[in-house]
C-alpha cells in the first residue's frame, strides 16, 4: 500500500471498530485558518468524495513506521478566542512547516480513546503518533509539524505527552471576559453538549441548562483553563502565555521553545497583521471592545466560575517568567 | 470538530443478551459443513444404538435419537436438561469424528450434543420449551444431517428450511413442530450450550445478514477493483481530479475505467458517490 500524498481526514468508528479515511492532497500545503477547511474544500469536488481511501488503523501504523513524517515539534493547547488560530498560521507562514488546525481525525481518536476505557494505555499511544506523523508527511519538502488542538484536548494532555514526551507545548489563555464575549456573540459547537458530548469537557449533562448557556460555557472553560494550569505544573516541556503577550511572545521565548530562528521571525509579523481567521483581512485589536460589550450578568459569571483559575494561571505564569528570566 | 455520542462503540461488558439480534425466532448462521461428510458419519451408528424420543403416541410416527455428549456419559440418555459441567462425551461421539468436528467448530461450553431422527411420515406434536431460549443463556444450534425438501420445520406458524450442512439457531421458546411428509428418515444434530459472546456475535452477525442470498452486481464489483487501482495511480488521478460537474465527472469515470478494462454503468458511480457523500456528511453525527 502507497500511502505517498494521503491525508487522514477522519477516523471514522464502523462495526469492526475504528478506521482511517485519507484524501489525497498531492503537494498541497494545509495552509487554511483551520484543517476542516482545506478538507471541505476537497470535498466540495466528486473526485475527492469518490476517492477517498479507507485503511485499518494498523495499516496506518506499519505505513508510518516505514514514511515517519516531519518531527512533531509543537503542540498548541488554549482555552478558545485567545490568539491559537494565529498562532497556527504564524507557523504555517514558514515553508519548512506543517500546521494542522484543530484536524477533526485527532478528535475523534481522542474521542474513541475516551469511550473505550479499558484500550491498554499503548494502543492509542501507537495509533496518535502513526496519525500525527501521517499528518505530518512532508508534501514539499517540510522538516517540522505543529499540532494545535482543540480547546477541550488539554484534558487529553498526559496522553498526548506519552505519545510525544520530547514535544514542547504551550497553554494559551485570555482575560475570560473576552473569551466569554467572544463566545456569546458567536458560540462554539462545543458549548452545545449535543455537539460535543459533555464528558469530553468532563462535564455532565445535567451541567447544561438552557437559561443558562453562559454558566456551562464559563464552567467548561474553568475545566479547560484548570486542566492546563496543572499540566504546566506537574507536566514538562509546557508554556503558559497570555494573549496579552501576543504577537510579540512568538518572537521571544516560543521563538526556542518552538524551535524556530530569528529569520523566521519577519514572515510570522507579516501574518501578525492579518486577522487569523480571515486571511486578507486586518487585524483589529478588540480587547477593549469586548471588555465594554461585558454586561453585569456576564461579569458576575465570570466571577462566579472562572476568574479565580485565570488569577491562578497568572499567578504560576508570572513566577515563571520572572524565575526564569524568559 | 466535533460530533455527538450517538454511535457508542459495543463494548462485550454492556451487551444486553436479551437484544434483539440474540432474540429473532430462528436466524440461520453464517457457518457451512460439508453434508456429505457429515452423511458419513451416520453409518458408524448401529441400528440398535437409537432409541426412541417421541411422545409415546403411535400415531405421530418415529421420532429417536442418539447422543454424542450426554450427562450421563451414555449415547442413549438424550435428556438435554441439566449444568454443562454435568455433561460427558459418549463412547459414539469418538466414532462420529466428522460430526463431533462439527460440534467442536461452535466456540461454546456444550451440553448435550445429539442426532434426532425424524422417520419418513412421522411428525413431532406441536411443543414450546419456554426455558430454552438465549435470554436464558441457553444456545441450541440445529445441523441438518439428512433432509427432505418434503420436510416441514415450523416455528410460530412459519416454515424454515434448513438445508444440510447449514447451522441454524432457532428459538425453540416458540410453537414448533417438525413434520416429515417425505418417504426418507430426516436426522437432525442438536447441539445444546451456554451463551457466551462468542455464540453473541455469531449470532449478531447472522441477524445483520438475515436476508435472502444476494449478489455484488458485476459493475460494483469492477467499481470497487477500479477504485482500488485509482488510489496508486497518479495518472488517472490528474484525469478526474478538478472536474467540478458532477455528472461530467460520473461519465469521465464510467470512459476511463472501461478504457481500463472495468466495465460499469453510471448508475454504479452515481450510487457509489452519493454512498462516499454521505457517508461524509454522517461524520457529524456519529463516530
Amino acid at each position: 500500500m502507497n500511502l505517498v500524498g494521503w491525508l487522514p481526514v477522519r477516523i471514522a468508528w464502523r462495526e469492526g471498530g475504528p478506521r482511517v479515511e485519507w484524501t489525497l492532497m498531492g503537494t498541497q500545503r494545509l495552509l487554511d485558518p483551520f484543517f476542516v477547511q482545506t478538507v471541505q474544500r476537497q470535498m466540495a469536488k466528486p473526485f475527492y468524495q469518490f476517492f477517498r481511501r479507507e485503511t485499518s488503523m494498523e495499516e496506518m501504523v506499519a505505513w508510518t513506521d516505514a514514511n515517519p513524517g516531519a518531527p512533531l515539534r509543537g503542540m498548541i493547547f488554549h482555552m478558545s478566542r485567545c490568539g491559537s488560530t494565529l498562532i497556527g498560521q504564524q507557523l504555517a507562514a514558514l515553508e519548512m512547516n506543517i500546521v494542522a488546525s484543530e484536524p477533526e481525525p485527532l478528535d475523534e481518536l481522542l474521542q474513541i480513546e475516551h469511550r473505550l476505557p479499558d484500550l491498554p494505555r499503548a494502543t492509542p499511544v501507537r495509533w496518535l503518533r502513526a496519525l500525527v506523523a501521517a499528518m505530518g508527511q512532508p508534501r514539499n519538502g517540510e522538516q517540522a509539524f505543529y499540532l494545535k488542538a482543540d480547546c477541550w484536548h488539554i484534558h487529553c494532555l498526559d496522553l498526548l505527552r506519552d505519545a510525544f514526551p520530547e514535544t514542547p507545548w504551550i497553554f494559551l489563555y485570555r482575560d475570560p471576559i473576552e473569551v466569554m464575549v467572544s463566545q456569546m456573540r458567536m458560540p462554539a459547537a462545543w458549548t452545545v453538549p449535543s455537539l460535543l458530548h459533555p464528558s469530553m469537557l468532563r462535564m455532565n449533562w445535567t451541567d447544561w441548562d438552557p437559561a443558562e448557556l453562559d454558566v456551562y460555557r464559563a464552567r467548561a472553560l474553568a475545566k479547560v483553563c484548570s486542566a492546563g494550569l496543572r499540566g504546566a505544573q506537574k507536566a514538562a516541556g509546557g508554556l503558559l502565555v497570555n494573549y496579552r503577550e501576543l504577537p510579540e511572545a512568538m518572537y521571544g521565548r516560543l521563538l526556542n521553545h518552538f524551535g524556530l530562528r530569528e529569520e523566521d521571525v519577519p514572515a510570522m509579523r507579516k501574518v501578525a497583521q492579518q486577522d487569523a481567521k480571515s486571511p486578507g483581512s486586518k487585524f483589529v485589536s478588540d480587547e477593549s471592545a469586548k471588555q465594554t460589550a461585558a454586561g453585569g450578568r456576564l461579569r458576575e459569571v465570570v466571577a462566579n466560575h472562572i476568574l479565580e483559575i485565570y488569577g491562578q494561571l497568572e499567578t504560576e505564569r508570572l513566577a515563571r517568567v520572572e524565575g526564569r528570566g524568559c | 470538530m466535533l460530533k455527538a455520542f450517538q454511535s457508542l462503540p459495543l463494548k462485550r461488558g454492556d451487551f444486553e443478551i436479551g437484544s434483539p439480534a440474540v432474540n429473532r425466532p430462528w436466524i440461520k448462521l453464517p457457518l457451512m459443513f460439508d453434508p456429505a461428510r457429515l452423511r458419513s458419519d451416520i453409518g458408524a451408528i448401529s441400528s440398535a444404538a437409537w432409541v426412541s424420543h417421541g411422545s409415546g403416541d403411535e400415531s405421530l410416527g418415529e421420532w429417536n435419537g442418539v447422543a454424542l455428549r450426554s450427562k450421563s456419559g451414555l449415547s442413549e440418555d438424550l435428556a438435554p436438561w441439566g449444568a454443562a459441567e454435568e455433561f460427558r462425551d459418549t463412547p459414539l461421539s469418538a466414532r462420529c469424528i466428522q460430526l463431533q468436528a462439527a460440534a467442536e467448530a461452535l466456540k461454546f461450553e456444550k451440553r448435550s450434543v445429539r442426532l434426532l431422527r425424524l422417520h419418513a411420515a412421522s411428525q413431532t406434536c406441536e411443543i414450546r420449551f419456554p426455558d430454552l431460549c438465549m435470554t436464558r443463556g441457553e444456545v441450541r444450534i440445529h445441523i441438518p444431517v439428512i433432509t427432505d425438501e418434503d420436510v416441514e420445520i415450523v416455528v410460530a406458524n412459519r416454515r424454515v428450511m434448513p438445508r444440510p450442512g447449514e447451522a441454524w439457531s432457532i428459538d425453540f421458546s416458540q410453537p414448533h413442530f417438525i413434520h416429515n411428509r417425505s418417504s426418507n428418515d430426516c436426522i437432525y444434530m442438536v447441539i445444546d450450550g451456554v451463551t457466551n459472546d462468542w455464540a453473541i456475535a455469531l449470532l449478531e452477525n447472522a441477524a445483520r445478514n438475515a436476508m435472502t442470498e444476494t449478489f455484488e452486481p458485476a459493475g460494483v464489483a469492477n467499481l470497487r477493483a477500479f477504485r482500488e487501482m485509482v488510489f496508486e495511480d497518479a495518472e488517472i488521478q490528474a484525469k478526474l481530479l478538478d472536474i467540478t460537474d458532477r455528472r461530467l465527472f460520473i461519465q469521465e469515470v464510467v470512459r476511463v475505467g472501461a478504457q481500463c478494462g472495468y466495465a460499469f454503468y453510471s448508475a454504479e458511480v452515481e450510487s457509489a458517490l452519493n454512498q462516499s457523500k454521505h457517508d461524509w456528511l454522517m461524520r457529524l453525527v456519529a463516530i
